[in-house]
């Protein structure tokens, strides 16, 4: 089968992984060698679904000896099985990053003979692309769950990312739809790629010259919707990955029903709106400081679909508003609804030298549909923007629903346009967040 | 008499008129490319101005000693966005800048400073974008060729990205609208002019072209269709340079 075929294949085969970052490593470009990584990142291209690519990403094999029920590749799937050799990869990656198609490589992979197997076939397209074609841009590579450490190691000296999918976010769900993955298997490389960057930050405080370990850090995707768990269980898991395995993301992508396994729900659509939801809590988590017990907790284990989830804590939490604009610290700004750390950090420049009214937030860029129903400037509320609770809530439903319902019952999601780049477990699994 | 300053070689020559103004005191009618559709007033006199490199260079150390590197920045990024009044702008701000030092950043209720910075990240932006978007083609000779159509100037920031990034590789990038192209040729940047030009491709590139237009189709998820989205974040006036053709209908 020639290459093109199997691009076919196992880049569609790839497309559920949700990740696609580029970011989180600086390199510059070397004499004699193609590419160099920026730590913002850079996005090539935005396919069909809105969703950027910035990575060729792709599988190394769709053979694969698991028979997960969630997969589009598990074993019991009648599907043409092909695998890429680790030169045709690298040839490819070079020709795509020599057009700017690309940021550079995401290689994952059905699991194929063996862990370990797979784990080197990774390793050693990782290694040509390194060593024999002089390739600097990015690269992320999958830990494939139940490899072996030392491979693991190996991989991570020439990968700027790495990432292990825990998928589901309990042990049960894990043991009802993916009975041949166990929880340690996901759990021990994730824990062994966080102990080496550690070590090799602290190396590298000592040694300017010592190896980079996975640079860029490490993510993780959870499939939303698959199975029963609530949106509390999935941000304590989320919270418990960030704190201690050090992740940089978390990736969460609602289940598209890919086979009619009765262990499965029937879905109609994807749950997206819960998806986008979700995203928004992690970026709570991640930039604006709270905690999983303040987004949600027992009384409301569930995201509400009509409301961002800041929007939700303000409307709860009516002891900390308004906030004045003129004398709020920084914490006090984030917490705002409709204040980003862009507009809180202008905020806090611009008052250096003039204090601000309405028409001045206006003039530095800050938008007030959310933020006029919690601020005073001066004292002062927003024209006609001092209310109660549930007017507040009305008015903000309103302001940001989503568009009606098309005729096949998906939501076109005009919220996510605004959203900012997308980009991007209890029992045993729980033990991720320390409580069981 | 008032005077309207219209001067040549970009941004040089524009920094040789703000140079002149320095040393003289006075307010300016206006400032403006010199070129066509130019109109001179009745009540202003028209001044002519080449560029004076040694002049430019010396405003450029003063703005970035005595205001801020990010003032020179930002002045710089304005200017090639290419908008009616940036030149009137540009330099409100930086006399404000003479008077208030590294601050001028900070006062952004001034209608001045407001307007060279949404004109420096209007430029920024498009920069930033064209470091995903451009794409590069082989040519039959060797060389890879990327063609590129954009609202600001952003050439020569664009060009730098690549400098560092590509230089293991010769390429050029086509501004068609300004007929300029920036060229590499063994790891050495060079800005030229360039009307028109025919890029006879490679066979090797004939391939990865459709494997690319493959990979685009398959990669995304039909159940998740989004084109609004899709536009959002990359709007259609950068799709017919591209080489994934996002518009064929599939």
């Amino acid at each position: 089968m020639d290459v093109e075929e199997k691009l076919r294949i196992l880049g569609g085969a790839a497309r559920y992984d949700v990740s696609c970052s580029s970011s989180g490593v600086r390199r510059p470009g070397r004499k004699g060698r193609l590419g160099d990584c920026t730590s913002a990142g850079v996005c090539h291209s935005w396919s069909d679904d809105g969703r950027c690519i910035s990575l060729l990403k792709v599988l190394f094999s769709n053979h694969c000896i698991y028979d997960c029920a969630y997969c589009a590749n598990r074993a019991s799937v009648s599907r043409p099985r092909v695998s890429f050799t680790p030169e045709e990869l690298a040839e490819l990656t070079m020709d795509f990053y020599r057009r700017n198609y690309i940021e550079g490589l995401f290689l994952s992979s059905a699991v194929w003979v063996s862990p370990d197997y797979t784990m080197e076939r990774l390793l050693l397209t990782a290694c040509k692309l390194r060593q024999e074609k002089g390739f600097n841009g990015y690269i992320h590579l999958k830990a494939i769950p139940g490899a072996s450490p030392e491979l693991i190691r190996r991989a991570g000296i020439h990968a700027d990312r790495m990432s292990v999918n825990i998928e589901l976010p309990t042990e049960k769900s894990l043991r009802l739809l993916a009975p041949d993955k166990k929880k340690e298997d996901i759990l021990g490389p994730m824990g062994d790629v966080a102990e080496q960057i550690n070590g090799s930050r602290e190396e590298r405080k000592r040694f300017k010259k010592a190896p980079a370990f996975v640079p860029a850090g490490q993510s993780t995707q959870l499939i939303v919707g698959a199975t029963p768990e609530n949106d509390l269980r999935i941000m304590r898991l989320a919270e418990g990955l960030y704190g201690r395995y050090n992740l940089k993301r978390v990736y969460y992508s609602a289940f598209m029903p890919v086979s009619d396994d009765p262990r499965l729900p029937g879905l109609d659509s994807p749950p997206l709106l819960r998806e986008h939801r979700l995203y928004q809590a992690d970026w709570l988590l991640r930039h604006y400081h709270f905690t999983s017990g303040e987004i949600l907790d027992d009384e409301h284990p569930q995201l509400d679909e009509e409301l961002d989830p800041k929007s939700g804590w303000a409307l709860r939490n009516p002891q900390f508003f308004p906030v004045e604009v003129n004398r709020a610290d920084y914490e006090a700004l984030l917490r705002v609804p409709g204040l980003g750390v862009k507009s809180a950090k202008r905020i806090l420049y611009a008052r250096r030298i003039h204090s601000l009214d309405f028409d001045a937030l206006k003039k530095i860029g800050v938008v007030l549909k959310r933020a006029r129903y919690f601020i005073t400037c001066g004292g002062r509320y927003y024209s006609g923007a001092k209310m109660g609770e549930e007017e507040i809530r009305r008015n903000i439903v309103t302001l940001f629903r989503p568009a009606a319902p098309k005729p096949d019952g998906s939501h076109q999601l005009s919220l996510f346009a605004g959203a900012g780049p997308p980009f991007g477990v209890e029992d045993a699994l729980s033990s991720a967040s320390g409580e069981l | 008499m008032t005077q309207l300053y219209l001067y040549e070689g970009g941004f040089q020559g524009y920094l040789t008129v703000l140079d002149m103004l320095r040393e003289s005191g006075e307010e300016p009618e206006g400032i403006m490319a010199d070129g066509e559709g130019v109109q001179e007033s009745l009540l202003a006199d028209t001044v002519r101005v080449m560029a004076d490199e040694s002049r430019a260079e010396r405003l450029y150390g003063d703005i970035r000693e005595h205001i801020s590197a990010s003032a020179l920045r930002h002045a710089f990024r304005a200017f090639l966005s290419e908008e009616d009044g940036a030149e009137y702008h540009i330099y409100r701000y930086l006399w404000l800048g003479w008077e208030i030092g590294a601050d001028v950043d900070a006062r952004l209720g001034d209608a001045h400073v407001h307007a060279v910075h949404s004109m420096s990240r209007r430029t920024g932006c498009e920069a930033h974008r064209m470091q995903g978007l451009l794409r590069f083609r082989q040519l039959e000779a060797g060389p890879y060729y990327a063609p590129m159509e954009t609202e600001c100037d952003v050439l020569s920031l664009v060009a730098r990205h690549f400098l560092g990034r590509m230089s293991d590789q010769d390429w050029i990038i086509h501004d068609l609208g300004r007929a300029r192209a920036a060229l590499c040729r063994g790891g050495e940047l060079y800005f030229v002019a360039l009307p028109g030009f025919d890029p006879r491709l490679s066979e090797r590139e004939k391939l990865c072209q459709e494997m690319w237009r493959d990979y685009f189709k398959t990669i995304a998820i039909s159940g998740r269709r989004n084109p609004r989205l899709q536009k959002n974040f990359m709007p259609m006036r950068y799709w017919p340079l591209l080489v994934e053709e996002p518009s064929r209908r599939r």
